[in-house]
């Protein structure tokens, strides 16, 4: 009896061990990719005015799945998944999604549970603050309440580093948020002095302001965020297949179009290409 | 085929830096609760007496206030308390109050927690009154007691002990809801487990680790209440048996 609670609890822990099919083969045989995609994310992810679900990953996604077609000269059907920053690593690792497509940094502690692919995108962590505010790099954050999301550890560490080796002195105190819009509303409240994550959501969130004008980003990049396709771990030939797809996009010139679609100086949330970004997706323009 | 395995590694929970932000969540957790139950009480109490004096006024206050803090979800109360009501106050007193208060989520958290649990424990108080035989309070007033004398010295006091286990209860309920005050940013234990498991994927650890603390400070509150129950007791009264 003991034996079999045990077993039993054993088992629910491990929801994780689904048994792992070769994800290619597996979509092959389906004919459908699972794919998990951020809803509350502008314009990586979200839900427009008329009521669709799009945004840069999701076209990005829609690519991936061209691939598949050609590769399996067949229909492939795409399951799109909400995931947020919770759930974007666990969904991934149970084999809810065979992919998550959001606006994810690539980590060495992440890398331990899950796969990434290529990194197909470059920021970095910067601070919005309201356009009158005297805050104009990290150094002035010496003392000031600095709001950041409770999931983006990248960022965390970052501002951490930033205190412990006295680039921020003293110490500014770390107000936490679930999301970033709330952070965005605790910001506009004045409880905190400025928001701190990656440039590319800064960005999103200033145009959901009433007035856009009222805000601003400040500051050199504090780290580097490189963005990649989470993917679960051991499925090599899926991850190559992936990182082929992706490829071929950028090397097609289809990557710069869907990135001036959502980004570009006519988009809803403009953010002109960084110097270094230009460069890495040059380095990814890998000969056949 | 292969199984994806959880390597559990318990050390996490007493590592640095993991290990002092556990015992800074717990300590969190158990001040948080602490002072809004207090609160808690004071308002209970209260607004339970309110609910049933003779006085109309103060009844409908009572009953408003129940159920517009009953009927809420806590959830809501929470972000009410951290987002919306300090635009009740001017700009300028705003301001005061984030550059004063050096945390003001955990202060939220505590009015949220205090008031919402108030509602509940003034339903139990409220229940106790009525379960008081009217010939108490005859006595009372016979004896020429002022109606503040009859509820200090023998309605409250009666009323306690009959509704002390369900008063226990609503004790434990108010540590375990301290938990969602992490949807604003306290970083009680529950919080904490979390954010650990963000840095270090081993979540299994660390909520666990949480839960054995919500359990052991359930069960000091239970004995603790148990011993309150029998030092109190009265003769003739209905006690637990042991």
């Amino acid at each position: 009896m003991r034996f079999f609670t045990v077993t039993a609890l054993a088992l629910m822990i491990f929801t994780t061990s689904a048994f792992a099919e070769d994800i290619l083969e597996k979509i092959e045989r389906t004919g459908t990719v699972n794919m998990g995609f951020r809803e509350g994310s502008r314009p990586f992810g979200y839900i427009n005015s008329a009521g669709e679900w799009v945004g840069f990953g999701i076209d990005l996604g829609q690519e991936i799945v061209n691939a598949l077609e050609t590769r399996f000269n067949k229909p492939i059907r795409l399951v799109k998944k909400p995931m947020n920053p919770k759930t974007r690593i666990p969904l991934v690792v149970n084999g809810t999604v065979d992919m998550g497509i959001g606006s994810t940094t690539i980590t060495l502690a992440r890398e331990e549970v899950v796969d990434f692919s290529l990194p197909y995108f470059l920021t970095g962590s910067r601070l919005l603050v309201p356009a009158d505010s005297s805050i104009k790099s990290f150094e002035d954050l010496a003392g000031k309440r600095v709001g950041m999301g409770s999931g983006s550890t990248a960022n965390i560490k970052g501002i951490d580093l930033a205190m412990e080796s006295g680039i921020i002195k003293p110490a500014c105190s770390k107000v936490l948020f679930e999301e970033h819009n709330k952070g965005f509303l605790g910001l506009q409240q004045g409880k905190i002095h400025a928001y701190f994550t990656d440039e590319s959501q800064l960005a999103g969130m200033v145009v959901t302001a009433k007035d856009p004008k009222a805000w601003k980003i400040v500051g050199n990049y504090l780290t580097y965020e490189p963005y990649g396709l989470i993917l679960p771990e051991n499925q090599g030939e899926w991850r190559d297949f992936v990182n082929q797809a992706l490829i071929h996009t950028i090397k097609s010139g289809r990557f710069e179009e869907i990135y001036t679609q959502w980004f570009g100086p006519s988009s809803d949330v403009p953010l002109p290409m960084s110097q270094e970004y230009k460069t890495l997706l040059k380095a990814l323009s890998y000969p056949e | 085929m292969e199984i994806i395995n959880y390597q559990f590694d318990w050390s996490v929970i007493w590592q640095q830096p993991y290990g002092s932000m556990m015992l800074k969540g717990m300590f969190t957790t158990v001040l948080l609760s602490f002072l809004a139950w207090c609160i808690a009480v004071v308002v209970g109490i209260t607004i339970g007496v309110f609910r049933v004096v003779p006085v109309r006024s103060l009844r409908i206050f009572g009953t408003c206030y129940v159920q517009v803090f009953r009927n809420i979800p806590f959830l809501v109360h929470l972000f009410f308390w951290y987002y919306a009501a300090p635009l009740l106050l001017p700009k300028s007193g705003q301001m005061w109050l984030y550059d004063t208060v050096p945390n003001y989520a955990f202060l939220a958290g505590v009015m949220g927690l205090g008031t919402y649990t108030a509602s509940r424990v003034a339903e139990q108080f409220r229940a106790g009154f009525l379960s008081i035989s009217p010939g108490q309070f005859r006595a009372a007033f016979a004896s020429g007691l002022t109606p503040f004398q009859t509820y200090r010295y023998v309605i409250i006091p009666l009323a306690f002990r009959i509704i002390l286990p369900s008063f226990t209860t609503e004790f434990l309920t108010c540590f375990k809801n301290s938990a969602l005050t992490m949807t604003i940013g306290v970083m009680e234990i529950t919080h904490t487990a979390y954010y650990i498991d963000s840095f270090t994927w081993h979540g299994l650890e660390t909520t666990t680790a949480a839960s054995l603390v919500y359990l052991t400070l359930g069960l000091f509150v239970v004995t603790l209440m148990g011993q309150v129950e029998k030092r109190i007791k009265i003769p003739g009264m209905i006690t637990r048996r042991s």
